[in-house]
This record gives structure tokens, sequence and C-alpha cells, in this order.
């Protein structure tokens, strides 16, 4: 009898709740609209950029047409054959991606290093490339030849390209001129993003979709607890305290469903690349925003204030993003920070969904996955209860 | 003017009147800034976790000489870069196919690299003794998880070092050609360099989140604010007098991030003082990107919702996941006059290569946020109140 009345209670304060979003319209409407078209956004100018073909642009100094000592001969070398061939390659555009801007010779010009310096300063090119003086001699002597390449180390991104770059032009300058013996690196890889997948939206799926989840799911509610003032006088009807924070997830949950399928779908219309199966990326989609949610409900049951809810609100969300290992690998932070990191959704949300969209695996036929999704739902439970005890320890004043 | 400053003074009034918020104000950003500074205390983890499966001894042309198997497997072990354990060293002397390596590897040996147990499996073909032996081209294969973008893009560099450890061992460097890399610019090796790398988008990022929130809720909240439109108080003076009121806050809290990521040991090459203006511009314009949210939204659940969507907007379009060069003129132009964009860089011209301001960056910055904050005027003088 208890049951069925606690039921019956909980879907009027259902109605309320949807009446009370319904209210607000305009909120509402950008609830719904704002994840899908920021994805949208996102994944048009994946669609429309061209990574792979973002030139290097490269200064080329040679000094292997200097004399070069070779002490135990007593004997120098003057020979600069190798660089030619080096430097024409690159003229004719054979090594991807890298492209020859400004060539120096050093041997007729003293100064060419540091008026390379001047162009990697000035943002003329993002590498300096440089042919020593034994070049040519070390690879027909048989030593290890040594290119130096100096990229504009105030990138991250231009000291990795260049590395991998140059190291792929090495290899087709070996491999073109028949440099033997060679050992080389034939590479297979297995469980990545297909050439004709939006390779951008792909990579960056894994966090930017649990970002916006979670940061639509914690706008929804956080002003929920703390901004409905007939709160108190509610809790003078039969209505417990319980029913009313049950309205609230089932009413946000529904809403937090629409925003899933609605960004999902937005995000497939520009190249979402999902291997596994969607009910599964749906499902690991639903439990993260779930998490939103309950932080967010959380965080307007702890707050006396709206003011206090907004701030509690940007220093969670700061600290997401601090801690979801989007710029920190989670494994290089300090291991105080790492239990934290643990603590939030991004830890268990990236791996789901890169394991579901990537390698095609399940949540109930993995075990890792499946600790994975469950890590967030008792993180949830724990939440929902710590919301209830403090929202009915909570003094209300009619 | 008179009416201007009585209305700063009223902003400060309501600000200092809930002491609890105040205080919050600027534990925010210190918290972040510790959180920040600590992050990376872990230390580099740049090896690549290896299985390595040998089909060297299965016949090849007629032999199964495998003299250097060993020799390449130690070269592996040894690796720096590469972290194989010799329980996830196999030997095989059958089943190598060379057109389908990952689909005729072990089971056992495919589930490591599926489970996440490793990243990559190196597979010594049955011919590479032999190659090696006759001083002719070899070829080794390695099969790596594609999903980790981290992966992607440096393993084929890292597989580098066990080669060359192999070379070293049999003395025969005929035919390698390296490219060796001498960073310039980059952050010197005895500071906290993956603290670096990331300060200049982390720290744009806690500057322009605290400061957007500052406003973000300034006009929608205040209750009196349509009555006090009674009064002569002009509307501009009002918009006005927040952005001076809520700018004084955020300087503080920009002087809080900015000696708290000094005291992280936050490497910066050029002037201090131009790092320290580069924050403060930023955080104007997260200011006037908060005004502006708070004169659109006609609920504060609005505004908190444009809040979030605003800031995850200029994440994802900061250039820390799509290139700016790699977009087409149209995005790089608009990527280029975000704050955020310019903020970034500027912080970086400073912090590492130790230029001085680019004023031309500047400028985008301040026309950025003067357009806001005309926008902000705008929209507030034709919002309708109801008193």
């Amino acid at each position: 009898m208890g049951l069925k009345e606690s039921f019956s209670r909980i879907i009027k304060l259902l109605y309320k709740e949807f009446s009370l979003i319904k209210g607000d319209k305009r909120a509402l409407f950008m609830a719904l609209a704002l994840p899908p078209l920021i994805i949208s956004a996102f994944g048009f100018v994946g669609v429309i950029s061209d990574i792979e073909g973002t030139p290097i642009n490269c200064a080329v100094i040679t000094y292997d047409s200097l004399g070069y000592y070779y002490p135990q001969y007593n004997t120098t070398y003057y020979n600069s054959t190798w660089d030619s061939v080096f430097i024409n390659m690159f003229n004719n555009g054979q090594f991807p991606r890298l492209k020859l801007k400004i060539f120096y010779n050093a041997s007729e010009d003293p100064y060419s290093m540091h008026e390379a310096r001047l162009d990697l300063a000035s943002d003329k090119v993002d590498l300096i490339i440089l042919i020593p003086a034994e070049f040519s001699e070390a690879i027909d002597l048989g030593f290890p030849a040594i290119i130096d390449n100096i990229p504009d180390g105030s990138n991250i991104e231009t000291i990795k390209d260049s590395l991998n770059l140059m190291y792929t032009a090495t290899n087709i300058f070996v491999e073109t001129n028949n440099i033997t013996p060679q050992i080389n690196m034939n590479s297979r890889p297995v469980y990545g993003v297909p050439q004709n997948a939006n390779e951008i939206m792909a990579w960056a799926s894994t966090i930017s979709l649990p970002f916006l989840i979670i940061g639509s799911c914690l706008t929804l509610t956080i002003l929920s607890v703390v901004n409905e003032k007939p709160i108190p006088r509610l809790l003078i009807t039969p209505a417990k305290k319980g029913e009313v924070l049950a309205a609230k997830y089932i009413a946000n949950s529904i809403i937090m469903i629409a925003q899933c399928v609605l960004t999902v779908t937005f995000a497939s219309i520009f190249g979402l690349y999902i291997s596994g199966s969607i009910v599964d990326l749906f499902l690991a989609l639903f439990a993260i925003g779930f998490y939103g949610m309950c932080m967010g409900l959380l965080i307007s049951t702890i707050s006396d204030t709206e003011t206090q809810a907004n701030q509690l609100l940007v220093a969670v969300f700061l600290i997401m993003i601090l801690l979801s290992g989007m710029f920190i690998d989670i494994s290089n932070m300090n291991i105080v920070l790492q239990v934290i990191a643990y603590g939030l959704p991004f830890a268990y949300a990236v791996p789901l969904i890169s394991e579901i969209c990537f390698k095609a695996k399940g949540i109930f036929t993995n075990p890792t996955l499946f600790w994975n999704f469950m890590g967030i739902i008792i993180i949830c439970m724990v939440m929902i209860f710590l919301t209830y005890l403090i929202f009915k320890l909570k003094r209300k004043e009619v | 003017m008179y009416s201007l400053w009585n209305l700063i003074k009223k902003e400060f009034d309501r600000i200092i009147t809930d002491r609890k918020s105040l205080i919050m104000l600027f534990l925010l950003p210190l918290i972040t800034i510790i959180i920040f500074g600590l992050s990376s205390g872990g230390g580099y983890i740049s090896t690549f976790d290896a299985a390595l499966i040998s089909y060297d001894s299965q016949s090849w042309n007629g032999t199964s000489y495998n003299n250097y198997e060993s020799t390449m497997i130690n070269s592996y072990l040894n690796s720096s870069l590469i972290n194989l354990n010799s329980n996830l060293v196999f030997t095989e002397s059958s089943g190598f196919n060379d057109s389908k390596i990952f689909n005729s590897l072990p089971p056992k040996v495919k589930l490591l690299l599926y489970n996440g147990d490793v990243a990559v499996i190196v597979v010594i073909p049955p011919n590479f003794s032999e190659t090696v032996n006759k001083s002719i081209n070899s070829v080794l294969y390695y099969v790596y998880d594609a999903s980790d973008l981290m992966t992607t893009s440096s393993i084929g560099v890292s597989m580098q070092e066990p080669l060359l450890l192999f070379r070293v061992a049999i003395s025969n460097f005929k035919g390698v050609v390296l490219a060796f890399p001498s960073p310039e610019y980059d952050v010197p090796s005895w500071y906290n360099q993956i603290l670096n790398y990331s300060a200049a988008i982390l720290i744009i990022i806690i500057i322009l989140g605290t400061s957007i929130n500052l406003t973000a809720l300034s006009v929608v909240s205040e209750g009196p604010l349509p009555r006090m439109m009674l009064t002569p108080a002009n509307k501009t003076n009002t918009v006005l007098a927040k952005f001076i009121s809520y700018s004084a806050i955020m300087t503080v809290q920009a002087l809080v991030v900015f000696f708290g990521s000094m005291a992280f040991g936050l490497y910066v090459l050029g002037n201090l003082i131009d790092i320290l203006i580069v924050l403060i511009l930023v955080g104007l314009s997260g200011v006037s990107i908060g005004l502006l949210i708070s004169c659109i939204s006609t609920s504060e659940q609005q505004a908190n919702q444009l809040y979030i969507g605003v800031f995850i907007f200029l994440i994802l379009f900061s250039g820390a996941f799509i290139p700016l060069e790699s977009m087409p003129a149209a995005a790089q132009m608009f990527s280029n006059s975000l704050s955020i964009t310019n903020g970034i860089q500027l912080f970086l011209d400073v912090s590492l290569k130790g230029m001085s301001l680019d004023l031309l960056r500047v400028s985008f910055i301040l026309i950025f946020i003067l357009v806001l904050l005309i926008a902000s005027i705008v929209i507030f003088r034709f919002r309708k109140m109801e008193v």
C-alpha cells in the first residue's frame, strides 16, 4: 500500500519536475541543442581540415662540402655527393610534408646557422635540418650518417611531427638510393581509424563526447535543488525527501538520454567512427551523463546559494579538465592526484568510449570494460547516497 | 562619470556582502593552480610495453639459421624506449604469414594487444638472421595498437632505438642514416617538462574558466536590476560598472594564478610582466564573454548552459585538438579571432621563445573584448525588464 502511494507521489512529482523544466523553454532548448551544435561544428571543421597534408616548413643547411678531417689517416675529405642527393630529393618533394623553404650552403655562407636560427625564431620555418660535414663520408665508409634536426621546441606537436617526418624521410632516402644493408621496420597498425572516417572526430570523440555530456548534465541539474523555492513547502505535504529527489533524478535522466541520442546522432553525421555496438556506446554515454547529473544534484544540495552552486560547478569542471588526462596523462600525475582522478569520470569514460569505438569491445563481454562501466555506476551510487543524506539533514525554512 | 563610480561602488558592495562567495572567488584559482602544479609530479612515463615473437627458427630457403635472433631480442630487452619483459618473448618455428601478420599470430599473443597489456608486438620473420648474415636488406615487423593516439604518433621513432642497439652489437653501421633531434626553444630538462609544455593551454583555460564564471550570472541573477533602471542610473554605465569591478577581481585572480604557477616552477624565458599581461588580457576577455552570456540569458540555468557550452567550444577550437595550420582559411581566421588561441600563442612566445608581446595578437584580444562589451551593452539596452 505504502509503495503504491509512494509511486503515485513520485509520478506527481515527476509531473511537477517536467512542468518546471518546460517552464523555461529556452533553457530546455539550449540543453538539447547546444551539445549537438558544438559537436557538429567540431566535426565539420574536422572534415574540412587537412591534418595529414599540413606542411612543415624547413630550412636546410649543408656543411657536407666543407672539408672533413679524418685524424686516423691524417686526411681531409671533401666529399659532398650524398648531401646533394638528399637536397634534390627534398626539392622534388619526395619527403612527405617536409617543404624546403630556405637552403643554406655553409661553405659559401659562414653565418648560415645564425640566419637559420633567426628564421626559426621568426616562424619562417618550423624546422632546421643540418647536414654535417662528414655526412657523405660516413655513408661511403659505413659509419652511421647523422642528420641533425632542430625543430621549434616551443610547440610540442612540431617536435613530434618533425621527428616522425624526418624518420620517414631518412628511410625514403636510404631505400631510394639503395644504401645497404638496411634493417627496416614494417608497421602494421590494428584497431585504428579507417582512412574514410573523420580522423579528428574519431580521436577527439573519446574525450569530447564525455565532456559535452557531463558538462550539459551538470548545468541541467546544478540549480535544480538550490533554486527551487517551493521545496521546503513541498515537504509539508506527504511528499517525502527521497521521493522529491527520485523525481528529480528520473526527470533529468530523461532529458539526459535525449541529449545523448541527439549528440551521438549529430556526431555520426560528421563521421563519428564506431566499430563496436552502438547500444554499448549509448549505455556508456548514459552512465557518463548520469555521473554528471549525480554530481550536479550533489552540488545543488550542498550549496546554500546559487552563487555557491555556480562556483562549485566551475571548480568541479576545471578540476575535471585538469585531471581528465587530456593534457597530462593520468599515469604521469602525482599519486594523490591519481587517486582523485580515479574518483572523476574521465579515468573510466575515456577508455570506455575508446575501447567500444576502436576495439569493438562490449561492456558485458569484456571484464575490463565492465569494471570501467561499474566504476562510474558505483561512484554515482555513492553520490546519490550522499545527496540523499545531505538533503535529509539540511535545514529548510518555509 | 559620478554615476559610473557609484555603480562600481555598488558592485563591490554586492561582491563583499557574500563573504563565503568572495573567499571562494580567490580560493578557486588557487585550488586549480595547486592541482595543475601537482598534476605532473609522477615524472615521465614514455616507454611502450611490448611483446616479441620470433619466427627466426622457422625454415626459410631450406635453412633455419637463427644466430642473430638472441642479439635482436637482447636489443629490445635493453631498450630504454621499448619495455619488453622476458616472459613476453615467444618463439615459434611455424605459422609466419607476412601478408596477414596480425591474424597469423598465436591467439595468446594477439590477446595481449587486444586487452591493452602491450602497445606493440614485434615480429621477427623467418629470414631475419639469414639476411643479416648475407648483408642484404632485412625487415622486422611490428603490429601496434592504433586506437591509442600517443602510440600511433610516436611508436615509429621509438622502434628505431633497439635497431641501433642491434647495429652496435653486430658492429655494422652500413646503411644507417639517422635524424638526431636537438629542439630549440624547448623547456630545459631540469625544469618539469610535462608541466611546462601543458602550462600555456592549462593556465589559459584556468583563467578563462574562472573569469567567465565571474560575470556569467552578474546580470541575470541580479534581482533589483530592473528597479534600478527606474532611477537615473544609465544602462551603459551599469554594464561598464560590472565590467570594471569584475575586472578588478579578475586581476587579483590572475595574480593568484601567476604567483601560484611561479611557485610550481613555471619556466619563463621572456619577461615575467609580459606573462602577467597575457593572463590579464585573457581574463578580461573571459569577463566580457561572461557579461555577454549574462545579458543574453533570461534565467540562471540558461546562463550556466551557455557558460559550459562556450567553455567547451573554446577548448575544442583552441588548436589543442585541430592544429590551426590544418584548418581552411576561414576556420583559421575564426580560430585566430578567439582570445584563447591568441592567449595560448602569446604565452608560448613569451615563456618558451623569450619574445616580447606580439602587438597584433594583443590587438586581436583587445578588439575581441571591445566587440563583446559593445554587444553586451546593446543587448542590455534592448532587454525587456519586468519590475
